[in-house]
């Protein structure tokens, strides 16, 4: 090896600027965003989440929900599913510590949940038991997200509505969700990436010509 | 000399140490390198997004951003002013436009908003206005701060046509000009005061 001076400069060259552009570029143009005013409707956006939403984060951390459950709508194929109402960007995540994005999609994507799905109650029987509410759901049961306890002599209001089916399977029984299951279901709420931004507009606005067509995926049903 | 190095020396010399050939580089290899650099960059430029953190896909440019932004002069200077107001006036006049009872009164459905013309109205948020007033038939004793030295003819203009056309209060009154609040700022140069509800109610609403 009679150029090895030329060689480690090649090899640092390719790396630094691997470095530079993968880190130190994103950093200084995206390490600084702030919250910023919708115009359209005079709020901030993002806020930071409420404390029971930031404890369901570390919920659906511990029993990762990122595993099969990613948060990012892409343009296109995404947003005809109704999964979002435009693409996240990163504005978006601006709150979230770590950024759960997920990277493989057995069930839906959930940026927007929070605005898809408003019912309470429905999530917490989707976790306690998914193909009550979702035929065919291929998630599992967070049964130990609930106690079972007998109903006295008043049905509990903190008790979950079930569905007929399951009510008269465990007839003299009711489910309670945990603190982490209302946590989890509080931070599914807080879930939501529809606010219009400069640089992402919800597509009720003239599309560029450039938007690529749906994807021939097939919709999630609704 | 034995026998065996003569037997050596007759044999042909060793080859030199190879090295990297130092002849002509093939010209068509650059050519066709020139070629994928240059629809390289060209691809390069139509994707980019300039480079730009406010461009993801599928918008290429922030041009193609702000087009979507709204044109509409009226409604730029309605977004001025609603967020000039949160600033400046909902801290007594509240978001909701409607005062606090007996302390600051209210500019939704305010009398001394819904008049004909703007007269009074610029007057009053130019140089403030102290003492007694009835509005909407309540009565309010207090002082609001004269605002010509802290905002500028156009942000005068935007707040207080937010305020009069307001659609959430359900008012649409006429909207006010810069040139409006301009010519009364220079006919009431030398004033230093701040109104009376009396004073202003000499004058016509036009």
């Amino acid at each position: 090896m009679n150029q090895a001076p030329l060689f480690l400069l090649g090899i640092f060259a390719a790396l630094s600027t691997s470095w530079f552009g993968l880190v130190v570029w994103p950093q200084l143009q995206l390490g600084q965003l702030q919250p910023v005013e919708i115009e359209e409707t005079g709020q901030i956006y993002p806020s930071a989440r409420s404390g029971l939403a930031q404890q369901g984060a570390d919920v659906y951390r511990a029993n990762n929900c990122a595993a099969c459950h990613t948060q990012q709508v892409r343009p296109g194929a995404d947003i005809a599913r109704g999964w979002g109402a435009r693409r996240t960007v990163a504005q978006d995540y601006l709150f979230d510590t770590p950024v759960m994005l997920g990277s493989l999609r057995i069930g839906p994507d959930l940026a927007n949940i929070g605005a898809r799905q408003i019912d309470d109650n429905w999530h917490l029987v989707h976790l306690y038991k998914p193909r009550l509410v979702v035929e065919n759901s291929v998630m599992p049961s967070y049964r130990f997200l609930f106690t079972k306890r007998a109903i006295g002599a008043k049905p509990s209001l903190d008790a979950l509505k079930l569905p007929d089916v399951e009510a008269e399977r465990i007839e003299g029984y009711e489910m309670i969700p945990k603190a982490d299951a209302l946590a989890l279901v509080a931070y599914l709420r807080s879930l939501r990436a529809d606010a219009p931004l400069f640089e992402a507009p919800l597509p009720t606005k003239p599309k560029p010509a450039t938007l690529s067509a749906p994807s021939t995926n097939s919709p999630a049903k609704k | 000399m034995n026998a065996d190095t003569q037997k050596f020396s007759s044999l042909p010399p060793e080859a030199a140490e190879p090295k990297a050939a130092a002849g002509a580089f093939p010209i068509w290899v650059i050519v066709a390198l020139a070629v994928v650099a240059y629809f390289g960059t060209v691809k390069l430029d139509e994707s980019d997004g300039e480079f730009s953190a406010q461009v993801f896909a599928p918008y290429v440019s922030t041009k193609q951003l702000e087009d979507f932004l709204p044109k509409d002069p009226e409604r730029i200077a309605f977004l001025e002013g609603r967020k000039l107001y949160s600033q400046n006036c909902a801290a007594c006049h509240q978001a909701s436009g409607l005062g606090s009872p007996g302390q600051f009164p209210p500019l939704a459905g305010s009398d001394w908003v819904k008049t004909e013309g703007p007269n009074r109205i610029i007057r009053l948020v130019l140089h403030g206005i102290q003492g007694p007033i009835k509005v909407n038939g309540l009565d309010f004793n207090n002082a609001m701060v004269p605002w010509k030295d802290n905002m500028t003819d156009q942000q005068i203009a935007s707040v207080i046509s937010y305020v009069r056309r307001n659609k959430d209060w359900n008012h649409t009154f006429s909207a006010v000009t810069p040139d409006q609040v301009k010519k009364i700022r220079d006919t009431e140069k030398s004033r230093t005061a701040p109104w009376s509800a009396e004073e202003l109610l000499k004058l016509s609403d036009k």
